[in-house]
This record gives C-alpha cells, sequence and structure tokens, in this order.
C-alpha cells in the first residue's frame, strides 16, 4: 500500500547532469516501467527510489511521506538487480531467508516463507545449492525469490532479464507478470526493451537524458506517441519516420520525392507512419512511389522496404505477396494513423 | 601442426634437446627443494643427538635418538615453557587485534571516499619500507618512559606496527574485489553498515583476511630484533629464547636444535592446514 512520487528530482554525478527535473508519481499497487535507451538514467531513477543514491535536488515521498533521508536498509523495499546481487557464500535457501532473517523472523516461520518463495519462482530442488552451482535464469529466480520472500512496500526490478538468453526471456517475463498480479506491490521496472515494458506494464514512462518523454498506458504510447523519439522508440519495427517540407499541396521527402499528403503546417516536419498502418497499392491510389530496396518473408506476413528520400521505409504486407528488388510500387498511408513532429524539436504536430 | 608434434598425444616422441630440458628442469627443482629443505632435515636429526654426535661425521645420519634435549631446554637455565608461553600469546594477541582494525581500515579505504585517501594510503603502505633498525631506538625509549620494558603489551603494540600495513594491503585488495551490488543488495534486504560488514563483505573476502591472519602470526612469532630490544626476562620469545644457546662454553648445537623444532612446528602445522587456502587467496589476488 504505498505511493511514490518523485518531485523535481535532478541528479548529477559531477558536473553532469543525469536525471533532469523529474516528476513522477506511481500508484498504489501500479506496475510502472522506466523505459529508455541505455544510459539514460533509469537506473540512477530506480537508486534513488532505493536511497543508493541520494538526488541532488527534489523531493521523494512514499504516501506523501518525505524519505529522502531515510537509509536505504530502512525504506522496506525489495530490489533485482541486473546482476542479481545474490550473496555467494549462502546457499540458495539462506539468501532467500536472508531479508527475513535481518528483520528477526523466527526460524520456523523463516523456513515456511522460503519455501513458500522457492515454490513461486519454482527453485525448490536447489534451495540446499551455492549460487555458483546455478544457471542464469536460477539465479534471476533466487533473485526474484529474495524480494518476493516479505511483503515490501516498493517493489524495484533494474532489467531483471537482459542477462537471460533471448527464450527464457519470455518464459521469465510471463513469471514476473504472474508474480506481479498475485503480490499487489506498487512495483517500479526498469527496462530498455520496449516490448517488456509494453507486456508488463501498467502505465509507462519513456526516458531520453533524463528527462520523461511521456508517460502512459503502453497503448496510449503506442497509438499516440508523444514526441518523435518516442514513436521512433516504441514498436518493432520501430515506426517509420521521414524528414519532409510541406509543399504545394503536398510535401516533398529530403531527397525530392513527392508524397501526395497534406501537411497540418508548412514548414520542416516529420512524418511518422508504422509499418502495419501503411499499404502496398495500385499507382493510382497511391501517396507516394518508390522501387523496392529489400523484400523479406516474415512468415506471418511479408516487409518490404523503399527508400524514401535517405530514409528506409518498412511497409508490412501480406504474407502471400512476392516483389522483386527494384519494382516500383504505390505505397498509400492510413491517414488516421498518420502522426506529425516538428522536424528540429520533434514536438507532435497535430492536425 | 602435425598430431605427431604435440607434446602429450600418444606417439609423440620427445626429441633429445627437449629431453636435456627435461633433466635440466628436474634438476634445478631437485636442487632448490634440498636447499630448502636439507637444513630443515638437519636441524630435526641434531635435536635428537647427544652432544657427542653433533661434531662426528660418523654420527651424521647413524646414531642413538635421544629426547633429553627436548626436555634440558624447558628446564632451567633454559625455561622454553615461559618463551613458548610468551610468543603465543604475542603472536595471538598480535592477531586477534590486528585483523578486525585491519578489516575495518581496509574496508574504509575500498569503500569510502575522503580527502587524502590516497596519501593516507601511501603512508600506511610506504610504514612497510621503514628499515626496523631505524626506529627501534624510538621505541625502546617510548616503552621505557611508560613503564613497558619487558612487557607482551608492548610487543604486541610493536608488532602490530609491522602487521597492520600488510594486513590492510592484503584484506583491501580482497574488499576491492567484493561486488559492491552485494552490499547494495543487503542494504536494500534491510542489513544495517555493521550487518553488511560482518555477514557480507567479511565472509566474502574471508580468504584475505585468513591471509592476512596467518601472514601476520607468522611474521610476529618469527620477530627478532624488537623483541631482543624491548624484553630482557619476563618477556622473552622463542626467537630470543634461541640465541641463549650461544654460550661463554660454546654454541648448543643440539639444544638450539630442539628450539629450532619448537619455533617451526606450529608453523609447519598452520601452513599444512591453511595450504590450500594460503595458494588458492594467493592466485587468486594474483589473477584480479
Ligand atoms: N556513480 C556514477 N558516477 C558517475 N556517473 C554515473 C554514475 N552512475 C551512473 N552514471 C552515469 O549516469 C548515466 C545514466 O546511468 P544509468 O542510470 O545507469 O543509465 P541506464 O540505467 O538508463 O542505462 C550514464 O551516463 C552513467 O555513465
Ligand atoms: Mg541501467
Amino acid at each position: 500500500m504505498t505511493t511514490i512520487t518523485l518531485s523535481g528530482i535532478d541528479k548529477s554525478f559531477g558536473a553532469v547532469r543525469i536525471v533532469r527535473d523529474l516528476n513522477l508519481t506511481v500508484a498504489d499497487r501500479e506496475f510502472l516501467v522506466l523505459l529508455g535507451p541505455s544510459g539514460c538514467g533509469k537506473t540512477t531513477t530506480m537508486r534513488m527510489v532505493a536511497g543508493l543514491e541520494h538526488p541532488t535536488l527534489g523531493e521523494i515521498a512514499f504516501d506523501g511521506v518525505r524519505i529522502n533521508e531515510v537509509p536505504t536498509q530502512r525504506r522496506d523495499v525489495a530490489m533485482v538487480f541486473q546482476n542479481y546481487g545474490l550473496y555467494p557464500h549462502m546457499s540458495v535457501a539462506q539468501n532467500i531467508a536472508y531479508p527475513l532473517k535481518l528483520r528477526g523472523v523466527p526460524a520456523a516461520e523463516r523456513e515456511r516463507l522460503v519455501a513458500r518463495a522457492a515454490e513461486r519462482v519454482e527453485l525448490t530442488p536447489y534451495l540446499a545449492r551455492m549460487p555458483r552451482e546455478l544457471s542464469g535464469g536460477q539465479r534471476q529466480r533466487v533473485a526474484l525469490a529474495r524480494s518476493i520472500v516479505r511483503k515490501p512496500r516498493v517493489f524495484l526490478m533494474d532489467e531483471p532479464l537482459s542477462n537471460l538468453d533471448a527464450k527464457l526471456r519470455v518464459v521469465a517475463r510471463a513469471q514476473i507478470k504472474h508474480l506481479a498480479q498475485e503480490l499487489e506491490v506498487t512495483t517500479i521496472y526498469v527496462t530498455h526493451d520496449q516490448v517488456e515494458a509494453m507486456t508488463l506494464a501498467h502505465r509507462v514512462a519513456v526516458m531520453r537524458d533524463g528527462v520523461i518523454h511521456q508517460l502512459g498506458a503502453p497503448a496510449e504510447i503506442y497509438n499516440d506517441p508523444a514526441d518523435a523519439f518516442v514513436a521512433g522508440f516504441i514498436g518493432n519495427p520501430a515506426m517509420n519516420l521521414v524528414d519532409v517540407e510541406a509543399e504545394g499541396a503536398g510535401v516533398r521527402a529530403e531527397g525530392g520525392l513527392a508524397i501526395a499528403l497534406a501537411a497540418p503546417r508548412p514548414g520542416r516536419l516529420t512524418l511518422g507512419a508504422r509499418a502495419e498502418d501503411m499499404r502496398i497499392v495500385p499507382a493510382s491510389e497511391a501517396h507516394f512511389q518508390a522501387p523496392v530496396y529489400t523484400f523479406e518473408l516474415l512468415g506471418e506476413a511479408t516487409m518490404a522496404t523503399v527508400m524514401v528520400g535517405h530514409t528506409l521505409v518498412a511497409i508490412k504486407a501480406p504474407k502471400d505477396l512476392r516483389l522483386e528488388p527494384d519494382t516500383r510500387i504505390g505505397v498509400r498511408f492510413d491517414p488516421a494513423r498518420l502522426f506529425w513532429f516538428d522536424a528540429a524539436s520533434g514536438a507532435r504536430v497535430r492536425a | 601442426m602435425s598430431a605427431a608434434s604435440v607434446p602429450g598425444v600418444p606417439g609423440y616422441r620427445a626429441g633429445p634437446a627437449e629431453r636435456a630440458a627435461g633433466w635440466l628442469r628436474a634438476l634445478a627443482v631437485f636442487v632448490i627443494i634440498a636447499a630448502i629443505l636439507l637444513p630443515i632435515f638437519w636441524i630435526v636429526l641434531t635435536a635428537f643427538k647427544v652432544p657427542r654426535d653433533v661434531y662426528t661425521l660418523d654420527a651424521a645420519l647413524w646414531f642413538a635418538p635421544t629426547l633429553e634435549n627436548l626436555r634440558t631446554v624447558f628446564e632451567h637455565p633454559w625455561n622454553l615453557g615461559s618463551k613458548i608461553v610468551n610468543s603465543v600469546l604475542v603472536a595471538s594477541g598480535t592477531v586477534l587485534l590486528a585483523i578486525p582494525m585491519a578489516t575495518m581500515a581496509a574496508y574504509a579505504f575500498a569503500r569510502f571516499e575522503f580527502r587524502g585517501k590516497q596519501a593516507l594510503f601511501l603512508v600506511v603502505i610506504a610504514s612497510q619500507f621503514i628499515p626496523a633498525a631505524v626506529i627501534v631506538l624510538p621505541y625502546f625509549l617510548m616503552f621505557k618512559q611508560a613503564g613497558m620494558l619487558d612487557t607482551r603489551s608492548a610487543l604486541v603494540l610493536v608488532n602490530l606496527s609491522i602487521v597492520l600495513p600488510y594486513a590492510v594491503w592484503m584484506i583491501k585488495g580482497f574488499i576491492d574485489a567484493v561486488p559492491v551490488e552485494m552490499e547494495e543488495s543487503a542494504m536494500v534486504d534491510g542489513a544495517s553498515r555493521a550487518r553488511v560488514i560482518t555477514e557480507i563483505v567479511v565472509p566474502a573476502a574471508l580468504p584475505g583476511i585468513i591471509t592476512a591472519a596467518v601472514f601476520g602470526f607468522t611474521l610476529t612469532w618469527n620477530e627478532f630484533l624488537f623483541a631482543l630490544i624491548i624484553s630482557k626476562q619476563d618477556a622473552l620469545t622463542l626467537p630470543i629464547g634461541l640465541i641463549g644457546f650461544r654460550t661463554d662454553r660454546g654454541d648448543l648445537w643440539e639444544l638450539m636444535a630442539a628450539g629450532g623444532i619448537l619455533i617451526t612446528a606450529p608453523m609447519f602445522v598452520v601452513s599444512l592446514l591453511v595450504h590450500r587456502q594460503f595458494i588458492g587467496s594467493l592466485t587468486a589476488g594474483a589473477v584480479r
């Protein structure tokens, strides 16, 4: 039962400003994902919530009570570190039991809780092992079990899946989602992987250079990006972003290609559209025409890529379509799923 | 590369040059081992000889062994018993004080940022290189002033000054190798700094701490110069006890050898016990 409030948080290491005037409220029992490219300050932000790092400016509060001065061990948070931070001299059972031991939980009760936590993450057969005898996935689950063995006020996870191979990551992701629903603890989850963010989060905060660019539900971030950075960061493949200049009734891409779309305002703009929101059509219906650069089979669909100006633009197409490179194709946008951004600032320009 | 030219592969035959190199290496190893072990072997033999046998080559290897020497050294005027007690008390006292202090200092050097840290650490390390002969007189005067001459406490203090810099340096190396994330993890789990150190850092750095303890015990156990100057009668340690066997009537080699066994045996046992640990931790420090 904890609401986390970050107000006006600034963090500098020496002269380098890593987090800039960050304001964020994580609601009680919310699963919030901090998403952004590597080095944007996600871990630093999370460490400030844990008390492992201290803000240069601003206030952190749990349930409205300032905790800036409260040391880590008294904040009652649980954290899964990127490298798990297991204790190599303790067995799996001792690792999981350590937070309980620190709280003076009696041995019998401790054993019961450890058994339950281990069962939840399917570690029961490994309780007697030492961490060095475990695989990466098992270690990750020990870290997870250690943080869920008690009920913390706040649950923090720093890229807990980044050291797992792709296949295991999908399984572990589902496991974390299931656990989170069961536990109902306020959670901040850090990742640079937008798929993790989209699948796990109640809300996603998209960060870059220490600034939150957009905060919203996954669908909102995907369907209504606040700026060109968010648009380009979310989705796989990333949204096509083409720099254009308004000209006459349409726009012209950098290389001179004309696109028959009315710009919302004159000047230099960035045009954004997702691959699945564009179609390959006959020349008469097309917004623009271009030769095929590459053509790929994805299994459930195909992907045609064309060169627009200096930018590659990907278009999702039906799975039975076949195209040869250099074939001229017509492309049509879905006008309802078209985004305009200011070319210089990246800010959204709404029609 | 053909299979026949790979050493260790069946069918491989060493050339004459390689075989000669092999023999030379074996010889070198033998010479080194002999140089180390022969004196010890000689001392052990001498300790069980009657004085007459010590000086005759006829009885070099073949003689009637006696336990007389090992008994004599405990009697008046040698009294090695009290010297063993002193040595044990001084060495264990030094280690028991040095290791916790060194661990805390090493932790501070490894983990905290404070002004003058680099300089201070350099001073600690540099203090090892001050020749004992230079500071033995100031020590003597200090302890004389304090009325501590010929006390075991004085010897513990002196040995602390020798052991601490080594111990701080050694343990710091091992604490540096403990990932900070482990400590942070413990703090998040609810551990205070004190518990982080005792329950996480110390166990993780234990090989280094044991190494430092063994090393410190050995240094103190064998320490000669300061004990010679500072102790006179009550606080005499084993190494000082040994020079008592050089008397006006000549050197009593068989007694000195018996004393030598008493001084070496504990070190021998300790090194056997921690041998694997010791080697392991030394190399662990080396490859880091
Ligand atoms: N203790 C530190 N001292 C100096 N710079 C740091 C420190 N911790 C992080 N940084 C810098 O802050 C920036 C953000 O780091 P981090 O929060 O770890 O990013 P992220 O988790 O988003 O990848 C990086 O450029 C990193 O080099
Ligand atoms: Mg990070």
